[in-house]
């Protein structure tokens, strides 16, 4: 960890996208300041209606999985789809590959570095969901599923967006390569499934058993929600331990592709 | 053992040929100015050097290891900048560098110091502090020189480091590079102007269409594409039938020109031999005025070289 923290390219990362002096001092203070009411308002809201008793913890609870799970869909590739391609139309790519640092330093400190605004969001709702979930009396198993699946989809889809950022060489590419291959999952999965159902007359349909589903994260997540009693009768956790394998056979796959190549030497991409 | 190594080297595109079989020597301290108009290959060549891009056919060494072979080992030997560059916008000059200096693995506590030395080299030291997207473009051009001195090359690939520049700017960085060569550093420099080149250069090389047409020590390279000097010669117009006529028959000489007031002799002896010139036309009691070498330039090579080849 202690030579992670001293990965130069970590630092960088987190220097000019988490920390970055660019804008003005006020227009920081200004940006935290709206920030911190829209937080202070949602936790206010939510503590006020569970207190009233206007809903339940559990409910709460699944609004807020909910609520984190699309941001992260949205967020994450779009945090990552430039950390390469950016370098390459700043013309300062050639100089990073030529350093001695190893691939692994340079896909790893940006994967993490660029991600790092996804998972301190992740950290404003984890009290939230706590709360909730003691106020819903829920298990544990479904607070630390539902973050498991959170965190395995925003590195995925961080991967993902870092490895079309590596793959192209526009921002504007790379970034619907990213969310076309997302969407496909997202929203893609459902349509395939509509297509299979009409096939097969809708006739003993178990949705859980239809294997392109298991990429779909609302698929995962219904399924970690649904171990909470609101799913099916039979709750089956196949689509969720099939989607949390994807994460991270998908998360390794992307990353030791891009590592191995840039072992190899950094060749330019040639036309 | 030659610092720089380039053997028949090669590059293909799809479908163009852009390195033709290209070779090069060049000793430790060598300052190689590689001149060639736009697309002729220089960059190409560069790169290829640089381990950015790998040869078609041919090998390029840098001190004696392979460019293809063992890229790692070559790299931490040079520094390259490239034609276009960039630089982190948002840091500040010292971070920059810090940065740079963390990648090639420098430890921590030798960094401050390494980065004041650059800096003094490339007078940028009272901008240590500054933001680099402050900086002026002559600026980022010693800032960008400055990161690549920090793990210390031995071997210098310059892609025209001064193209883009105002004249003052420009001096800068010549003058920078004349402390590089005090140093004893290897440079490769490329342009596709001369005269920028001409008065540091320890050698040149003329690319053309990706091949190397002349190649070697600066007044070889002179004496090779001239084969000699130019002598002008001023004498009265009254004299100057004679003074033709005597200078036909001395040795060595090539031609006579009529040129203004001027008679202008391609001569091809050596130094020692060109007083004989003199005084072959002062026996002959021709009035001489004036007798000088005229100055043969890079800039003169170079448009006498790729005449008929530029298109
Ligand atoms: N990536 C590339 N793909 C195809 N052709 C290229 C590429 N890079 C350069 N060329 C071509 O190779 C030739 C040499 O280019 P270059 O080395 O950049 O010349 P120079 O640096 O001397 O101006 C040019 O004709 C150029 O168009
Ligand atoms: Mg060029």
């Amino acid at each position: 960890m202690g030579t992670f923290i001293e990965n130069p390219v970590f630092q960088k990362e987190l220097r000019s996208h988490l920390l970055s002096r660019r804008q003005s001092k006020a227009v920081r203070i200004a940006a935290s300041a709206v920030a911190a009411i829209l937080v202070g308002m949602m936790y206010y809201f939510s503590v006020r209606a569970i207190v009233r008793g206007q809903m339940e913890g559990r409910d709460l609870f699944q609004v807020v999985a909910w609520c984190q799970l699309v941001l992260i869909i949205f967020l994450a590739p779009s945090l990552t789809a430039n950390a390469i391609t950016q370098e390459r139309e700043q013309q300062t790519w050639n100089a990073l590959l030529l350093t001695r640092l190893s691939g692994d330093e340079i896909v790893i400190g940006k994967l993490l570095a660029r991600l790092a605004p996804a998972v301190i969001l992740l950290l404003l709702f984890v009290p939230l969901s706590l709360l909730a979930a003691v106020a819903g009396n829920l298990p544990a198993s479904a607070l630390y599923l539902s973050y498991l699946l959170l965190i395995a989809t925003t590195v995925f889809y961080g991967a993902i967006g870092l490895f079309s950022s590596w793959v192209y060489r526009r921002t504007s590419v790379a970034t619907s390569a990213a969310s076309g291959v997302i969407a496909f999952f997202v929203v893609g999965t459902y349509l395939l499934l509509g297509l299979w159902g009409a096939a097969s007359g809708f006739m003993n349909i178990r949705i859980e058993g239809f294997a392109p589903m298991w990429l779909n994260p609302f698929m995962a997540m219904s399924v970690a929600l649904g171990d909470l009693g609101y799913g099916s009768p039979t709750p089956s956790h196949v689509p969720l331990a099939a989607n949390l394998i994807v994460c991270l056979v998908g998360t390794l796959v992307l990353v030791t592709a891009m590592i191995r190549r840039l072992a190899r030497g950094p060749k330019e991409l040639e036309q | 053992m030659p610092m720089v190594e380039i053997t028949n080297l090669r590059k293909e595109y799809k479908n163009l040929v852009a390195v033709k079989g290209l070779s090069l020597t060049l000793e430790p301290g060598d300052i190689f100015g590689f001149i060639g108009p736009n697309g002729a290959g220089k960059t190409t060549t560069i790169k290829m050097l640089a381990t950015l891009l790998d040869p078609t056919s041919g090998v390029a060494r840098v001190d004696g290891i392979d460019v293809t072979e063992h890229p790692e080992e070559v790299r931490a030997r040079i520094g390259y900048m490239p034609d276009a560059f960039g630089v982190y916008d948002d840091f500040k000059v010292w971070e920059y560098l810090d940065f740079f200096a963390s990648a090639y693995r420098i430890p921590r506590p030798d960094r401050p110091a390494l980065i004041d030395d650059v800096l003094e080299l490339t007078t940028l030291t009272e901008k240590k502090e500054s933001y680099v997207e402050e900086l002026s473009r002559g600026m980022k051009q010693r800032l960008c020189l400055a990161k690549t001195l920090v793990h210390d090359p031995k071997v210098l690939l310059l892609d025209e480091p001064a193209s883009g520049l105002d004249p003052r700017a420009r001096i800068e960085i010549k003058e920078l590079l004349k402390e590089l060569k005090a140093m004893g550093k290897t440079i490769i420099i490329s342009s596709h102007i001369l005269p920028e080149l001409a008065d540091f250069c320890t050698s040149v090389g003329i690319i053309e269409r990706g091949e190397l047409i002349v190649a070697g020590p600066i007044d070889a390279v002179m004496r090779e594409v001239t084969g000699g000097r130019v002598l002008e010669i001023r004498v009265p117009p009254s004299d100057r039938p004679k003074a033709a006529e005597i200078l036909a028959g001395v040795e060595h000489v090539r031609g006579v020109k009529e040129a203004g007031d001027m008679l202008r002799v391609d001569y091809t002896g050596t130094l020692d031999d060109q007083s004989e010139v003199l005084l072959a036309l002062i026996y002959g009691s021709v009035r001489v005025q004036s007798f000088a070498e005229q100055e043969t330039d890079l800039e003169d090579i170079f448009l006498r070289v790729t005449k008929g080849l530029v298109a």
